[in-house]
């Protein structure tokens, strides 16, 4: 029985990979695979094409919605603490956040390194697909970073070597109930990082070429919502696709 | 019943992962040459001619001599692996990505302006700088480097010397760190054979705290040298 049981289980298998389609979009160029290809292999026709900043390449999932969900989460809090706050101008804060955040191209980001060279000696690092729609986006060294959040409106500057982020803050129009003591940097390659960027907090963390710096919202003792929102944003700024 | 699927799926899974290793690996591993060795390694000219990839010796720091294999020659870039998966990514014998090191270098700008590319051409009075990432958190710091030429600097490779063009480059950090430090310049040193203009060795020190890597092209070597020596390195 339990021999039976393993064959069919065998056959499953065998029938699920026969039938596995792959579908990946690297930088516009689409590809299909019957079976399910390792990273390496996806990555190979674009690996040489040019000098790729690896530390920013990203796979995404397109065939799902966690991002989605996410986005759809964070602007429900957001009108919800405008519509119970009596703050015009945090209103106006959070109504500027829900533009931003409307704007966003997102996908499910595949929490995993995109390095051709690495792929290519590292079996871990190598991966199968899964079944399913993907876009892989490869891209020289950036040299600007994002700025967003809890700012008048998002812009991207230019990235400054050898610098704390803190460095930063120049060019960063604050909205009301902005936290001006730190900001959250989400780098290239999906890390989060809270630094802080006050005479007595700065941290010296630098953002890699092409990160996001966000800046949060302050999180009042006695509402624990605006801690959610900022973790929202923070979360979801991972799966944005940057223009 | 669950247990013998999910063995079955696991097995499959590890016959998935182990079926494109590469066969450098088994190369690299039959002569267990890995960063992690406590003995430097020491090959034979024979051994060395023999190898199936050209084979690169490579001190980093205090560590034993580890060898390293030719990857892949593409894009301008020479791959070197090392058996514990070490990768240096070269463009004309100059390290410009790590991969696998304590902290890796990401990337380096301005290669094409490097002037170890074409040594003779050498200008002492001329400067290249590029900006350099590290895995670290440091990004976009400016390297410059100036260069000087001395002939005639003989060195000793398999019982035998070959005259070499020793390039000298001077560096200094022009960015001012977010780390404590306190000493912003350092050297590095190639070593062209003189008669071919081949890159036979380098010391590079990637940054004023990495520690160097001293790296010489065994098989580049055993080319240079008449058929008829043998023995061991005396690298």
């Amino acid at each position: 029985m339990s021999k039976a049981m393993i064959a069919a289980a065998a056959l499953l298998l065998c029938c699920g990979v026969s039938h596995a389609e792959v579908n990946v979009d690297i930088n516009g160029q689409r590809y299909s695979y019957t079976d399910n290809p390792r990273l390496a292999e996806v990555l190979k026709p674009h690996a040489l094409q040019q000098n790729w900043y690896w530390s920013a390449a990203a796979l995404y999932r397109t065939d799902t919605q966690r991002a989605e969900k996410l986005r759809q989460q964070l602007l429900a809090l957001a009108t919800e603490l405008a519509q119970q706050s009596d703050d015009a101008q945090l209103r106006d804060s959070l109504a500027l956040l829900q533009a931003q955040v409307n704007q966003w191209q997102l996908a499910d980001r595949v929490n995993m390194r995109v390095d051709y060279d690495a792929a290519t000696v590292v079996p871990a690092l190598n991966p199968r697909f899964d079944t399913g729609s993907y876009r892989l986006v490869l891209q020289r060294r950036p040299n600007t970073v994002f700025v967003g959040g809890a700012v008048r409106r998002e812009v991207s500057v230019p990235h400054l070597g050898a610098s704390d982020v803190a460095a930063y803050t120049a060019s960063i129009k604050m909205t009301p109930g902005a936290d001006s003591e730190q900001l959250a940097i989400v780098q290239p390659d999906g890390r989060v990082i809270k630094a802080g960027i006050s005479y007595f907090n700065r941290s010296n963390t630098e953002a890699m070429p092409g990160a996001q710096l966000l800046v949060l919202f302050t999180e009042p003792m006695l509402d624990q919502r605006f801690s959610t929102l900022n973790t929202l944003l923070q979360q979801l700024a991972v799966h944005r696709i940057l223009p | 019943m669950k247990t013998a699927i999910k063995q079955l799926i696991g097995g499959s899974i590890l016959l998935a992962l182990t079926g494109c290793a590469g066969t450098y690996h088994s190369y690299l591993d039959t002569l267990k040459l890995a960063f992690s060795s406590n003995d430097d390694v020491n090959l034979s000219l024979q051994q060395v001619k023999a190898a199936p990839s050209d084979l690169l010796y490579v001190r980093h720091g205090e560590r034993a001599v580890a060898a390293m294999a030719l990857l892949r020659l593409e894009a301008g870039q020479h791959k070197w692996v090392s058996a514990d998966n070490a990768l240096l990514i070269m463009e004309q014998g100059r390290v410009v990505r790590t991969a696998g090191f304590e902290n890796d270098l990401l990337y380096v700008s301005n290669t094409q302006n490097d002037q170890i590319r074409d040594y003779k051409t050498i200008n002492p009075a001329s400067e290249w700088l590029r900006l350099a990432d590290w895995q670290n958190g440091e990004y976009g710091y400016l390297i410059k480097s100036r260069f000087t030429v001395q002939a005639n600097q003989s060195l000793s490779f398999f019982g035998q010397s070959i005259n070499t063009t020793l390039i000298t480059e001077q560096l200094s950090y022009d960015s001012d760190s977010n780390f404590i430090r306190f000493d912003n310049s350092w050297h590095n040193s190639f070593w062209f054979d003189s008669a071919s203009g081949t890159l036979i060795k380098s010391v590079q020190q990637l940054s004023p705290v990495a520690e160097p890597f001293e790296m010489t092209y065994i098989s580049r070597i055993a080319r240079l040298l008449p058929a008829v020596t043998t023995g061991a390195s005396d690298e």
